[in-house]
């Protein structure tokens, strides 16, 4: 794969590779720099992404990986702030949200969940991707997807109905 | 849409299809909603949000395009500089072990280094031819001595012949005097 290829077939994943890395690092100034990390990769990778059945599975899968590389160096800093920031120990995080409107409250909660739910229900409901690609991206069975996208969804119902 | 409420369900036990979901984002998005689902539009608004979130870096395609093209011209930028690093080192190494090799070669004429060595090949070559023939004229002369002794050996033979007839004539004299 040559500069032009690369241009043409994988420039424009830039932004579902941008909205993944956000949604599992969750500042957009580490997105930002995780994504042109992402890209020095893919490019190195070349070779192997003409090789690959499913070109936008493997452009996430990567930068994923390289996500969860990165969180394991912040060693969650930031989610740590967030919940320094927003929810105060005395109450839970479901009952300080609630004093802030509502989608603010849907984004932060959706930062709050575990790791695996999070990458789930980003994939399907804000990238709308079939299950069998998100288990190519995600390393999970079909199975495990499904009970994590119910548990991450079921959560924002409790949250939306003050549970 | 009469079976909203039957499809949340399904979206909220992760059994919908692709397609179900993208009607219940339709409908949450657009249609007027009964107050009992009025809540839930956060949700789908909240994820509509996300997903038209995009890169802020408006001139990321240029900034990694760049990077990539520099990182390969860098790469063969640094085959050359490299293979001509190479080369000169090389270069710097063999004229260094040839130069102290001449300068290991050398001879001193009458206190004169020299280096260059066909011209202390001539030198040495008429060093020599000027030894051999000293030493030719110093056999010539060796030969003379021998010619002196030999005729010496002689002059040596004869003076021995002298006393050995002296004596003889002394025993002769003895022999005449005993008869007497």
């Amino acid at each position: 794969m040559d500069l032009h290829q690369f241009e043409i077939k994988i420039l424009p994943l830039k932004n579902n590779i941008y909205r993944l890395a956000k949604a599992l690092l969750g500042n957009a100034t580490y997105a930002e720099d995780a994504v042109q990390d992402i890209y020095l990769k893919l490019w190195a990778q070349r070779d192997q992404i003409e090789k690959a059945e499913n070109v936008r599975a493997f452009c996430l899968q990567l930068a994923r990986n390289h996500c969860l590389d990165q969180l394991r160096i912040l060693k969650r800093n930031d989610f740590q702030e967030i919940t320094d920031d927003n929810f105060s120990s005395e109450r839970s995080p479901y009952e300080q949200a609630e004093q802030q409107d509502l989608v603010d409250r849907i984004k932060k909660l959706m930062a709050l969940l575990p790791e695996q739910q999070r990458t789930v229900i980003h994939l399907r409901d804000v990238e709308d991707l079939e299950f069998d690609e998100i288990v190519q991206i995600t390393g999970l069975t079909e199975n495990a997807i499904k009970v994590n996208l119910s548990r991450a969804r079921q959560r924002i119902r409790d949250l939306i109905n003050g549970k | 849409m009469n079976n909203v409420e039957t499809l949340l369900q399904k979206y909220f036990d992760a059994e919908t299809s692709l397609q179900e979901e993208a009607l219940l984002k339709k409908y949450f998005l657009t249609s007027e909603l009964p107050s009992s689902l009025e809540k839930y539009r956060y949700l789908f608004v909240n994820l509509s949000d996300q997903h038209n979130e995009s890169l802020l870096d408006q001139h990321f395609e240029r900034t990694i395009l760049a990077k990539l093209t520099h990182k390969r011209h860098s790469f063969v930028h640094h085959l050359v500089l490299w293979s001509t690093a190479a080369a000169a080192s090389l270069f710097l190494t063999l004229g260094t072990v040839y130069y102290l090799e001449r300068q290991n070669n050398y001879m001193i004429v009458n206190g004169q280094r020299i280096n260059d060595p066909e011209k202390a090949l001539m030198m040495a070559a008429a060093k020599l031819h000027l030894v051999t023939g000293n030493f030719n004229t110093g056999l010539a002369q060796v030969e003379k001595f021998g010619r002196v002794e030999k005729h010496l050996s002689l002059v040596s033979l004869f003076q021995k012949h002298d006393t050995l007839s002296n004596d003889s004539a002394t025993i002769n004299e003895t022999i005449t005097k005993n008869e007497n």
